[in-house]
């Protein structure tokens, strides 16, 4: 599903300066599978995550997903691709502070041009799997950061997508709602999704189906 | 649905909306307002113009044909001449009216039958000079509402008696009749100078002269002709007729019209181009506040993207914010500016006119400058990086 070729990728910052975050980085990820990609602080993971997600193209090498490849794709592609297989999990939530919870979650399904009535119920149910059916009509500010990155999952569960991206999704949550959202994680690659969790916690990576462990922008 | 996210997000900018909304209004209004006030001036003249009787002409002798007569039979000649429908002899003398108590200055003029068509005066009580008055030179006349007014405090006075200095000497007339005052098609050749005028048979006039020709003779024009290059042929004809070169002169109000209607639009047009600027400057603002809503809302807009949002929608989203927010304003811009037109003619007592023409326009032109100035920051917006957005 997901097939990376000694990819490469190169930021500058500024004109002259140059920083090497990816380096020749070859992995797989078959389809259902729950593969964790565990590395220190700056090794590369996020990065590898926006090239996966679609969200940035890498500066050399190649990346196939479902066989298509993505260098070649204009930024409207991108976005439907984005739209019709990826979702998001982030460290930060990424929630729209003006938005309630349900809306949030509503949002994909708007860009995909799902009609309104169909919208309501699919979220109404990725809310109740997520058990915040009755903090539907709270912004994210009500909320707790457990809830918060719920509601995150709520909108990657009601968009529906085969592949979930969670980057450090724990990362700013305490022990007891980093569980929560783990086991959310592992229902979701239960009910068949792929899931790519990024994190630097041994811990969480050692729930994976399996683990690559990238440092300085290479895979170990 | 996209509506209402779109004025969630103009509520959520609340002041800096509120301003710009007040920015957009002010120009709408401004629009509206001088156009209200072009549209009503304009209606007022040509209403005036036509009361007055925009299709009716004056031969009078030139300053270099000072010795001309005009006669009965001139007055025959005319009333043949194509393009004319009826000419009426007239005679003009500057008087003094004494009603009660109360001298008051007048302009006196000597008409025939034809008056009411002719120069368009109207009897709002009584009756006006009608051909037995003419054939009797009888000592009967029609006055200005104002000096009725002005003497007995009410306007139906017919019946009364008026005291009239005319060729030095004083005459008693009973009043026949009392015309609607102002705009009367003499009173505009008169240029408005000398304002109330009384009416008596142009033969009364004349015996109390000693006059047996005319001041003037009053064409009455073929409406649907009635053009300036009418009044040429015209001139040139009377002027054959009593076989001068430019001895007599055609004065009718076509020429005058076009010029009031000329310098009436081009006024409006100048008032609207400057409220039309302020309408830009509004613009302007409008762009501003996308602008800063588009910085203040990177992130946001980073993760819409990364959930599957194409660029359009983005633009879209943005563009449908700036338009509603110019429409917004323009509505409330209509708004007070419809009323402080309607205000304003109710205040002046004119006929209520609101320039729909121009509300329509600055609805729109204002929507079509919240979209033409929301591009720029809808597409800034659209063309955001999304992890560089999301970093944000
Ligand atoms: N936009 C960027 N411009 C310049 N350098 C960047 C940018 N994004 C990331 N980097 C650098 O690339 C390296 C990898 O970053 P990142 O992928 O965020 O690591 P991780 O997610 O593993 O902490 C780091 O050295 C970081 O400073
Ligand atoms: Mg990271």
């Amino acid at each position: 599903m997901i097939r990376i070729k000694e990819l490469t990728k190169i930021y500058s910052p500024s004109a002259g300066q140059q920083v090497k975050a990816l380096d020749g980085v070859s992995m797989e990820v078959r389809e259902g599978e729950f593969v964790a990609i565990v590395g220190a602080s700056g090794s590369g993971k996020t990065t590898l995550m926006n090239i996966i997600g679609c969200l940035d193209t890498q500066t050399d090498g190649e990346y196939f997903l479902d066989g298509e490849d993505i260098s070649q794709l204009s930024s409207s592609q991108l976005s439907r691709i984005r739209s019709e297989k990826i979702s998001f999990i982030f460290q930060g939530f990424n929630l729209i502070p003006t938005l309630t919870a349900a809306e949030n979650a509503e949002l994909p399904l708007i860009y995909r041009r799902i009609p309104a009535a169909k919208r309501r119920e699919t979220v109404m149910r990725a809310l109740e799997a997520v058990g915040l059916e009755k903090r539907g009509d709270h912004l994210p500010a009500e909320l707790s950061g457990g809830q918060q990155q719920r509601v995150a999952i709520a909108r990657a569960l009601a968009a529906d997508a085969p592949i979930i991206l969670a980057d450090e999704p724990c990362g700013n949550l305490d022990s007891r709602a980093g569980a929560s959202v783990m086991e959310m994680l592992h229902e979701l690659n239960r009910t068949g999704k792929t899931v790519v969790l990024i994190t630097h916690d041994n811990g969480a990576a050692l729930t994976a189906h399996r683990q690559v462990r990238i440092s300085d922008g290479r895979i170990m | 649905m996209g509506l209402g996210r779109a004025l969630k997000n103009i509520r959520r900018g609340k002041g800096r909306s509120a301003l710009t909304l007040c920015g957009v209004a002010v120009g709408v209004f401004a629009v509206v307002v001088i156009s209200g006030i072009g549209v009503v001036g304009t209606q007022q003249v040509t209403s005036a113009m036509v009361t007055m009787g925009i299709n009716s002409a004056l031969v009078e002798a030139s300053e270099s044909g000072g010795d001309i007569v005009l006669t009965d039979e001139d007055v025959a000649a005319f009333s043949r001449l194509d393009g004319v429908n009826k000419a009426m002899p007239l005679m003009a003398s500057p008087s003094e009216s004494k009603l009660l108590e109360t001298s008051l200055v007048c302009y006196a003029w000597g008409v025939d039958q034809d008056a009411k068509d002719i120069i368009s005066i109207e009897a709002i009580h009584g009756r006006l000079i009608n051909e037995g008055d003419v054939e009797a030179h009888a000592m009967t006349c029609v006055i200005d509402e104002v000096l009725a007014r002005n003497s007995y405090g009410r306007s139906n006075i017919v019946g009364k008696k008026i005291r009239l200095l005319l060729a030095g000497g004083y005459y008693d007339f009973e009043i026949a009749g009392v015309a609607k005052s102002g705009m009367t098609g003499l009173q505009n050749m008169m240029s408005g100078i000398i304002p109330d005028f009384v009416y008596i048979p142009y033969t009364t006039m004349q015996d109390i002269s000693g006059k047996t020709n005319f001041d003037k003779i009053a064409l009455l024009l073929d409406g649907d002709n009635a053009d300036e290059s009418l009044t040429d042929d015209l001139t040139s004809e009377v002027n054959q007729l009593k076989n001068t070169e430019n001895g007599l002169i055609i004065t009718n109000f076509q020429s005058q019209k076009g010029q009031l209607n000329n310098i009436l639009s081009t006024v409006t047009m100048v008032l609207s181009l400057i409220a039309g600027i302020s309408l830009v400057v509004s613009g302007i603002t409008v762009m501003t506040t996308m602008l800063v809503s588009v910085g203040e809302r990177t992130r946001e807009i980073g993760i819409k993207k990364s959930i599957g949002a194409e660029n359009k929608d983005i633009m879209l989203e943005f563009l449908l914010e700036s338009v509603l927010l110019t429409a917004m304003g323009s509505l409330i811009g209509i708004a007070l500016g419809t009323l402080v037109c309607a205000v304003g003619c109710v205040v002046l007592e004119m006929p209520v006119l609101i320039p729909f023409k121009s509300v329509l326009l600055s609805f729109f032109f204002s929507a079509a400058m919240g979209a033409l100035f929301g591009v720029y920051p809808a597409m800034k917006a659209a063309r955001l990086n999304p992890i560089e957005a999301l970093r944000n």
